[in-house]
């Protein structure tokens, strides 16, 4: 399973502050970077389809907007989607009921190789990682 | 060094086509005036009828730019091919917005536009018509989503002209999610189908457009019969879309709902444990 890469990291390839009505262009802007750096097939659908999960929950449990950066490094693509409301792109747990929302981070989890959480006061920070080996 | 992005544009009036419902927020008078001027323009050299729906300008006044920006506009307002009426006349009767009314008056001019023989009927409609605004702004919300269904039989095409200077942040949000199409937003085209009977759905759906399919789908909850819901011209759908789908075949009943989904559609079902929905 591919690590995530270091705080250390290079600057990302891609920064976008975003807001609901800046979804659609997040979305392409991500399949560009990641379809450039190597994602194909499946495997860049899969990819963006959990970003885009992730961003959506950072626009409507998180506050309204958040701030996405992607990297890559020849060996993963790497997203990270910050918003700034508690739980937001994390979205709430639990098994919530269909059309309720809330199913949005189980999905993203089953669509890359790697997702981390991290909580912070009135913040969360989504990580999605996927291999650029492997590719459909 | 990181890429700066701004969001693309993915929908415009120059792109229009019949059974098209376009969001066009604007930021001045001039744009919203040029937006009207090109969609009259289009209409026209597609042979249709335009009716333009005027409320900051006088019909007289928008009748004169139109005919100074938009190539045979002035013969298409002698022939009646190119009319431009008051808005509050025309869709506010006994000055009161009452949806149900105002949606008729529309109707009866896509019927008219088609008894008098032009292939469809494009219209451009300054929304300032609805301000100050009705009590509740849901109400409007919830006019221009209802109105998707008209669409889908591809006899009308229409932008509504929102002008940021005058509406709400939050209205003019709401108004956009509630149109399949808004620049630079996820585009969703669709069409009313009779062999087999339902519903085509093409080009992507995410947050910004999800009012709009609801109502798609509301739709069908009350056609009887067998439907197929043809996905498989969805680019893109997320999670609420398959929601959504799901949602329509669990509300219409076991066995009576058919979806032919894309690849990516028929792969968000699987992942998302539901299986095929009309199963």
């Amino acid at each position: 399973m591919p690590e995530p890469l270091a705080r250390t990291a290079p600057a990302p390839a891609l920064v976008v502050a975003f807001t609901a009505r800046d979804i659609t262009g997040v979305r392409r802007a991500v399949t560009r970077r990641a379809a450039g750096a190597g994602l194909q097939g499946d495997r860049l659908h899969d990819f963006v389809l959990a970003v885009n999960e992730i961003v959506t929950n950072a626009v409507v449990h998180g506050g309204g907007r958040g701030e996405l950066r992607l990297w890559d490094n020849g060996q993963i693509v790497e997203c990270e989607v910050r918003d700034g409301g508690p739980g937001g792109a994390a979205e709430v747990a639990g098994d919530p009921p269909l059309g309720a929302g809330g199913r949005g981070l189980r999905l993203a989890r089953l669509l890359v190789d790697r997702l981390h959480v991290r909580e912070s006061p009135g913040a969360t920070a989504v990580r999605l990682v996927a291999a650029l080996t492997g590719n459909a | 060094m990181a890429e700066l992005v701004s969001c693309p544009s993915s929908g415009s009036v120059a792109s229009l086509q019949l059974g098209d419902h376009l969001c066009l927020p604007v930021g001045s008078d001039a744009e919203r005036l040029h937006s009207t001027a090109e969609l009259a323009e289009l209409g026209l050299r597609c042979g249709g009828k335009v009716l333009v729906v005027a409320d900051t300008e006088t019909p007289a006044a928008m009748a004169a730019y139109l005919s100074a920006r938009a190539p045979g506009a002035g013969d298409a307002l002698a022939s009646g091919q190119l009319e431009v009426r008051a808005a509050r006349a025309f869709l506010l009767a006994g000055g009161v917005f009452d949806p149900e009314r105002t949606m008729a008056g529309y109707l009866a001019q896509v019927d008219l536009a088609q008894e008098q023989g032009y292939p469809g009927l494009w219209i451009a409609a300054d929304m300032a018509w609805s301000l100050p605004g009705p009590p509740d702004p849901g109400a409007l919300l919830d006019y221009e989503a209802a109105a998707n269904p008209a669409f889908g039989g591809h006899r009308v095409a229409g932008v509504c002209i929102y002008d940021r200077t005058r509406f709400c942040p939050a209205l003019i949000e709401g108004a956009c999610g509630a149109h399949p199409l808004t620049p630079g937003q996820a585009p969703l085209r669709f069409a009313w189908t009779t062999d087999p009977l339902g519903l085509a759905l093409s080009g992507e759906v995410d947050l910004t457009n999800h009012n709009a399919l609801t109502a798609l789908l509301t739709a069908l909850h009350r056609t009887p019969g067998h439907v197929t819901i043809d996905a498989t011209g969805l680019r893109f759908a997320d999670l609420r879309a398959a929601d959504l789908l799901w949602g329509t075949c669990l509300t219409r009943g076991p066995g009576s709902t058919t979806v032919a989904g894309s690849s990516v559609v028929n792969r968000l079902l699987a992942l998302t444990g539901q299986g095929r929905p009309d199963a």
